[in-house]
């Protein structure tokens, strides 16, 4: 099952009206299907990895966010507070409302928790 | 892009090596051949066994593979031999 840890700040809000999403840790493997045909995977991949590709699109020279892709682990983690952009925290929202849309059908292989942190 | 895609980052571990295991031999179709308080012809097989699961008693001999046959026509008995043990026999007719 794959394992997803959504971190929001607890007073910080963003463009959105929303609490800040402080970081996104993805672990485990969804095991759905064998390796290759591992659709809640495929599905949770290329949201990350696409959702990555855009938080840091245009903000190469200054990220603002720590991007870790590996097998069975991912993390997005804001490293800057200043200059997130109101694009940066769509992107952030966009990602955790794609795999809550994913956790909705395939409750069985991912499980999203949120916490806040001060 | 700056992160390519791989759409299996959060599979399971890639397909596992083969095993050596899988081969069994064809089931031997052991066990009573003629049911207690049957009738059997001479010479007739009553019970195939590997080793001495049953013991021949009258009117039956054991072969060399431990098979159990009546050398007379008459009624199949199962019975008891002691505390652990079991015997055939027939009664003849």
């Amino acid at each position: 099952m794959v394992k997803v840890v959504i971190t929001r700040d607890a007073c910080q809000k963003n463009s959105l009206g929303k609490n800040k999403i402080l970081s996104i840790a993805v672990k485990g493997h969804a095991n759905s299907a064998p390796y290759g045909q591992d659709l809640v995977c495929a599905a949770v991949s290329s949201i990350l990895t696409g959702g990555a590709n855009a938080l840091l699109e245009g903000y190469e020279a200054n990220p603002n966010f720590k991007v870790i892709l590996d097998e069975g682990n991912a993390l997005i983690e804001r490293t800057n507070e200043i200059d997130v952009s109101d694009n940066q925290e769509t992107v952030l929202e966009t990602i955790a409302i794609m795999l809550k849309t994913i956790e909705e059908s395939y409750s069985k292989f991912i499980k999203i928790e949120e916490k806040s942190k001060n | 892009m700056m992160f390519k895609l791989n759409l299996q980052l959060f599979a399971s571990k890639k397909g596992v090596g083969s095993t050596k295991n899988g081969r069994d031999s064809a089931g031997r179709r052991l066990g009573a051949k003629v049911a207690d308080g049957q009738w059997c012809h001479a010479g007739s097989i009553i019970y195939r066994q590997r080793g001495t699961r049953i013991y021949p008693g009258e009117n039956t001999k054991i072969g060399k593979d431990d098979t159990i046959f009546a050398t007379a026509n008459g009624v199949v008995k199962y019975e008891r031999l002691g505390k652990d043990r079991k015997i055939v026999r027939v009664i003849a007719d």
